[in-house]
């Protein structure tokens, strides 16, 4: 007792830090959509009445489940290949994933329009093929947007999912080629719904992190495609709304929350 | 035609030979063992079995089928894991119907075969478990069900009771044996416990340094050993050493002589005899035979009793019987004495190095 005594001492001012400084702050603002300026639910009721903001909802939910499967589409098969990899180049490979970690976000997402602009190299590569005689837009719609979510968030799919493959026991599969199994059901049966979990875990964090996209929408998207947070940044610093903000950053909390159970569920099952 | 025959198999590692020229053959039905310590070679001969590494050298026969260049899918094998390997994600149910199921198998002829194999274990009604609910014991149950419910031509088995505790070892041991039986399975299994070995096995290949040292039954490896090593490895072993005399002797270099059967041996050849502690009578200081010695040490073993012996000339002796037997108390002085026949002289060692070969001396440049 003593000894939780004494760390209650440390652990105690820390708490009420987080408590006064950042939870209190954020149930109020979060509490403006109801008590605004008092007790009401019309601002519930416009953001269920105007099909603009359902509309960005939607759309933010749509791109972050593009971006999620399309990381899960990439970043398995890139993940199995790094696991047969020898140590020496699996450490080289990681690095180049882990690479873009360290250029600002900012600097990436204008080198995407450099890379795929009308005068871009993938456009006159394209169009120096013969492939299409007018370039290919790919920049301000969803497909730049989701390049460009995919490109950040590729890592944050992949090393989890990298490092829960190489946990899988290799005797597993031996055991399983000697019970007659052929390699694509030694696939099918045993590598991957062991590995499942640590990639479901994978594509529900990519989801979660998609959701609060800024400058990657802002910048690929040309804002021909608001999400929630170039929304919630209208309604702040444009209009301001600051209620209808916090009703909408109360759903975008609570379905970010409702997200992290089921991948703290997953996760806990791959450990 | 051997259920499984090694044809001059090597394996080597770099400049490893982890397994060296291997050749034998199991018969169909016959349950072997492979004896070795750490390091032997012996899981390595699984391995090249169970076609998880291919050989360096020779061909391996399973049922006359040379499967040197086989997959393992292929070999119609079943393995047991050291570690078991059960899969975690499926249940009990699921790791046995495993193989049945990657064949293709209809569906009411898994769940029959299934049970089947769940009872002959004694594992029925633990279907839904999941591996990791099972006690080590259950565990190797259902890792053995799963190797051998696809009828395969041989079961092949690393060490099967090596994570078992003392007494659970000895009642699977009996299972096990019996189960091999029922199902007249040719099997070859791999252990460090010369216990194991002996209790279980039709036949026992002794291996050291990835070199077979000796194949016998296991009286014929006890009793019998090829060399020095299967001696001491097989179980406490005395070594005696000395020269061939004429009229069954064997004279010891302290000068005592021991009665022995020469086997040929002409007189004059140097060579080393093993007696078995359990050989060995202990008798009082009085008796007009056998060598006198001290007891350095008494060992008590419920079942057993053992007495570390000193000779005169400080040669070290251990002496066995069952408990009941007359004790001699450390320090006092005994003689020991055995029959000739409890003295096995080892084929092929010559006894120490020491003494030149003819067939050196020989070869020497005459001057």
């Amino acid at each position: 007792m003593r000894l939780r005594a004494g760390v209650a001492i440390y652990v105690v001012p820390l708490l009420v830090l987080m408590l006064v400084a950042f939870d209190v702050p954020i149930v109020l603002m979060l509490a403006q959509s109801v008590l605004s300026p008092h007790p009401t639910v019309a601002h519930w009721a416009e953001l269920a009445d105007s099909p603009i903001y359902l509309r960005v909802l939607g759309n933010t939910f749509q791109v972050a489940t593009i971006t999620a499967v399309v990381c899960g589409l990439i970043g398995y098969p890139l993940a199995y290949w790094m696991r047969g990899l020898r140590p020496g180049m699996q450490l080289v490979v990681v690095t180049l994933v882990l690479l873009p970690f360290w250029i600002s976000i900012l600097v990436r997402t204008y080198a995407w329009i450099v890379v795929l602009g009308n005068n871009g190299i993938v456009n006159r590569s394209l169009m120096g093929l013969g492939f299409t005689d007018r370039p290919v837009a790919f920049l301000y719609n969803q497909l730049g947007v989701t390049i460009g979510t995919t490109n950040v968030l590729l890592p944050f799919l992949v090393l989890p999912l990298f490092a829960a493959m190489l946990k899988i026991d290799e005797r597993l599969l031996q055991a399983a080629a000697t019970l007659g199994a052929p390699r694509r059901a030694i696939f099918w049966r045993v590598f991957f719904p062991l590995s499942l979990p640590a990639f479901a875990a994978g594509l529900v964090l990519v989801f979660i992190l998609t959701l609060g996209f800024y400058v990657t929408p802002a910048i690929l998207g040309g804002g021909r495609v608001p999400m929630i947070a170039n929304m919630l940044d209208v309604l702040i610093n444009t209009l301001p709304r600051w209620e209808l903000a916090a009703a909408i950053s109360t759903v975008l909390l609570a379905a970010t929350l409702a997200l992290y159970a089921v991948y703290r569920t997953i996760a806990a099952r791959a450990a | 035609m051997g259920a499984i025959e090694f044809d001059g198999v090597g394996k080597r590692y770099g400049a490893v030979h982890a397994v060296h020229d291997l050749s034998v053959a199991v018969a169909e039905g016959e349950f072997v063992t492979i004896l070795g310590p750490s390091g032997s070679g012996k899981t390595t001969i699984l391995s090249l079995v169970a076609g998880l590494v291919p050989p360096t050298a020779g061909r391996i026969l399973i049922a006359g089928r040379d499967v040197t260049n086989l997959e393992p899918q292929e070999r119609r094998i079943g393995l047991v894991f050291q570690s078991y390997a059960l899969f975690p994600h499926l249940s009990v149910h699921g790791n046995v119907a495993f193989p049945l199921a990657v064949r293709g198998r209809p569906r009411d002829e898994i769940g029959t075969k299934v049970a089947a194999a769940l009872a002959r274990v004694r594992l029925a009604g633990l279907d839904r478990r999941r591996p990791a609910q099972l006690s080590g014991g259950q565990q190797q149950r259902v890792a053995l069900a799963r190797a051998f419910v696809f009828e395969p031509d041989i079961l092949l088995l690393d060490e099967p009771l090596g994570a078992l505790d003392r007494k659970l070892r000895e009642e699977v041991q009996v299972e096990l044996k019996a189960l091999q039986r029922d199902l007249g399975i040719t099997t070859l299994l791999v252990t460090h416990d010369q216990e194991e070995a002996l209790s279980l096995s039709d036949r026992v290949i002794v291996l050291d340094h990835g070199r077979m040292q000796q194949v016998g039954t296991p009286d014929e490896v006890y009793r019998h050993p090829a060399n020095r090593f299967v001696a001491g490895f097989l179980g406490l072993a005395n070594l005696l050493e000395g020269t061939v005399e004429a009229g069954g002797v064997l004279r010891l270099a302290s000068g005592e002589a021991v009665a022995c059967d020469p086997r040929g041996r002409p007189p004059g050849a140097r060579a080393a005899g093993v007696v078995r502690p359990e050989r060995m009578r202990l008798l009082p200081e009085s008796a007009g035979e056998g060598l006198a010695a001290r007891v350095r040490q008494t060992v008590y073993l419920g079942h057993l009793q053992r007495w570390h012996l000193e000779t005169a000339d400080g040669r070290e002796l251990v002496a066995a019987a069952t408990d009941g037997v007359r004790a001699a108390a450390v320090g006092e002085a005994v003689r020991v004495a055995w029959s000739a026949e409890d003295v096995w002289l080892l084929p092929d060692e010559s006894g120490e190095a020491a003494a030149p070969r003819p067939a050196l001396a020989a070869m020497a440049p005459v001057a």
